[in-house]
């Protein structure tokens, strides 16, 4: 009991914080933080496949990025408002994650891991040869529209506060899906697929709306993304950016909601941190850091502390 | 006839697991399959699960085909296998396992969601059965070989199915752990049909009301304990393979 009390405390101080950060951050940090929920939202949508259905996707960059086109081409197209933007961002993600997870859950093993792999290197082909569109190599500068018609999103407290309520009721939202039985269902895919079909459940459409889920949810973030920073590029949708959600993932703890937020964020401040003093050093600190999760915390942190405490 | 296959073949490769079987269980009997290593007694019942398409032939549960359909759309017609190797969800609770079992598929899921009373009760019933009450919060992982074996049975019990289908329940037990579990089928006899794959015979002789023998994927023969114990042939597979 105490614990739950202990933890909706430590949860209520931490959204107090993040909603108060702009009053006490200076505007770098403003941005800086702005960056970290999104990306967090993204790192989640690979944990929601993998940590919670046993689903190892290395492509969710590929809905990241159609979220974040889907943003640009439309403030080039109609300038419609962000109210418009995100979902449409939600929904691209969505949409583009059906196709391919279509295909891609009726595949075990490596077959599905190619299959998700695929896109990324399609899609960034296809992104720098259609240069006229997507700006290529170069990218797109962007003018995202003003947030509640007068807020521009070149104010890093206008972005940060954008992003904000998007990160929580996300956050909420996977809190809730996964105790609905639905929810649970996908534990039980991770757990042993085959057996989960044996007890009557369809395996196949539970990994495919797993799959459209987050899907929706790296569109979120990369919608997000081509706002905040007013610029998109081909090249997000690469696999080595996949590989960032994975990793940050797999450091915090994948199987819990916490382990995201705690990977992203440490990893991005250290990377942040140390690009000033010491050009290698992130590189060098993030492989030392995974040999010491895979040695030591093959749960992620947030794992093995919760196995501290609760052992 | 609750359960019947026709022709039933399955080949794997050049091996012909099951060959040409024309199989049938009543509502509610108690029948056991047995036959040497490799006759095909495992095979049969991935079949009937839907685990496996048959290369040949056709499965009909109370009259209607199930031979093209999925293992979950199987399942959900009221069959439930308990398999040899407990295939159990290792990081989930003892309770979450027989829950997962009282759950179904997408369709349904929702609709669990507003019987969760229900749902408890169900749990805690199938937790008393299989005598796991005490340990309903421990990680399914740390259960003994034995504990696993019933919690197997367990989440196929959950899904209170009419034909449930059991593959060596008592392989790996001691004698204590055995007469545990002979007693919990005998009190499901007469409730639920039942087809075990046994190769324990004290099991086989003092459960089953008929006796199925397979060799080579095909149906040597088949009777009461009694007429399988005098069978000649029978006695001539089980002493050349003991012998
Ligand atoms: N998935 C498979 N792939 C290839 N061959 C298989 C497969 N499953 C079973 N077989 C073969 O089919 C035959 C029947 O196997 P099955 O497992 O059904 O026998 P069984 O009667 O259950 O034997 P046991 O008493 O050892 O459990 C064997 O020759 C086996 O090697
Ligand atoms: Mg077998």
């Amino acid at each position: 009991m105490s614990g739950n009390r202990w933890q909706l405390l430590a949860g209520a101080a931490g959204i107090l914080g993040l909603v108060l950060a702009p009053t006490f951050l200076d505007s770098f940090w403003v941005f800086f933080l702005a960056e970290i929920l999104l990306f967090i939202l993204f790192a989640q949508s690979f944990n929601l496949l993998f940590g919670y259905t046993g689903l190892l996707s290395l492509g969710q960059s590929v809905y990241f990025t159609v979220g974040a086109y889907t943003v640009a081409l439309l403030i080039r197209q109609w300038k419609p408002g962000v109210g418009l933007l995100l979902p449409a961002g939600v929904l691209t993600g969505m949409v583009s994650a059906a196709l391919v997870g279509s295909l891609a859950v009726r595949v075990r093993g490596h077959g599905f891991i190619i299959i998700t792999a695929v896109p990324t290197v399609v899609l960034v082909l296809l992104g720098q040869d259609q240069s006229a569109w997507t700006g290529g190599d170069n990218g797109l500068n962007i003018i995202p529209p003003k947030l509640l018609g007068q807020y521009s999103f070149f104010d890093p407290t206008v972005s940060y506060y954008a992003v904000l309520p998007c990160f929580l009721a996300t956050m909420f939202f996977l809190r809730w899906l996964l105790a609905t039985p639905l929810g649970q269902a996908f534990l039980l895919v991770r757990e042993n697929e085959a057996r989960a079909a044996v007890l009557g459940y369809d395996t196949l459409r539970l990994k495919f709306v797993a799959f459209v889920i987050a899907g929706g949810i790296a569109g979120l973030a990369g919608a997000l993304d081509a706002l905040v920073t007013a610029y998109v590029i081909p090249s997000s949708a690469s696999w080595t950016v996949a590989a960032d959600a994975i990793i940050w993932t797999l450091v915090g703890g994948a199987g819990t909601l916490l382990g995201p937020v705690v990977g992203t964020g440490v990893l991005l401040f250290a990377r942040e941190f140390l690009s000033d003093i010491w050009a290698h050093g992130y590189p060098l600190l993030l492989g030392l850091v995974l040999i010491g999760v895979v040695l030591f915390a093959p749960q992620g942190v947030v794992g093995a502390l919760r196995k501290r405490m609760g052992g | 006839m609750l359960l019947t296959t026709r022709n039933l073949t399955k080949h794997f490769g050049g091996v012909a697991a099951i060959q040409g079987l024309d199989f049938q269980v009543d509502a509610l009997e108690t029948r056991a399959v047995i036959g040497p290593n490799g006759a095909g007694k495992t095979t049969l019942l991935r079949l009937i699960m839907g685990e496996l398409t048959p290369t040949r032939g056709e499965i009909f549960l109370n009259g209607q085909p199930i031979h093209h359909l999925p293992s979950h759309r199987i399942a959900r017609l009221g069959i439930a296998k308990a398999f040899q190797i407990p295939q159990i969800f290792p990081s989930l609770t003892v309770a979450q396992n027989v829950q997962a079992g009282v759950g179904h598929g997408l369709a349904s899921l929702w609709l669990n969601g507003g019987r969760q009373a229900q749902i408890r009760e169900r749990v805690a019933q199938v937790l008393d059965q299989i005598h796991l009450a005490d340990k309903a919060d421990l990680p399914a992982s740390e259960l003994a070989h034995g504990e696993q074996k019933r919690l197997e049975i367990g989440l196929a019990l959950a899904q209170s199915p009419q034909l449930l289908l059991l593959d060596e329940p008592t392989a790996g037990l001691s004698h204590a752990e055995t007469d545990e579990i002979m007693q919990l089928i005998r009190s499901l006899q007469g409730k639920t049909t039942l087809v075990m794959v046994e190769h324990d015979m004290r099991v086989v002789m003092s459960l089953a009301d008929t006796i199925s023998v397979l060799h080579f994927g095909q149906l040597l023969a088949q009777g009461t304990p009694q007429e399988i114990r005098a069978n000649p042939k029978v006695q001539e597979i089980y002493l050349s393979q003991h012998g």
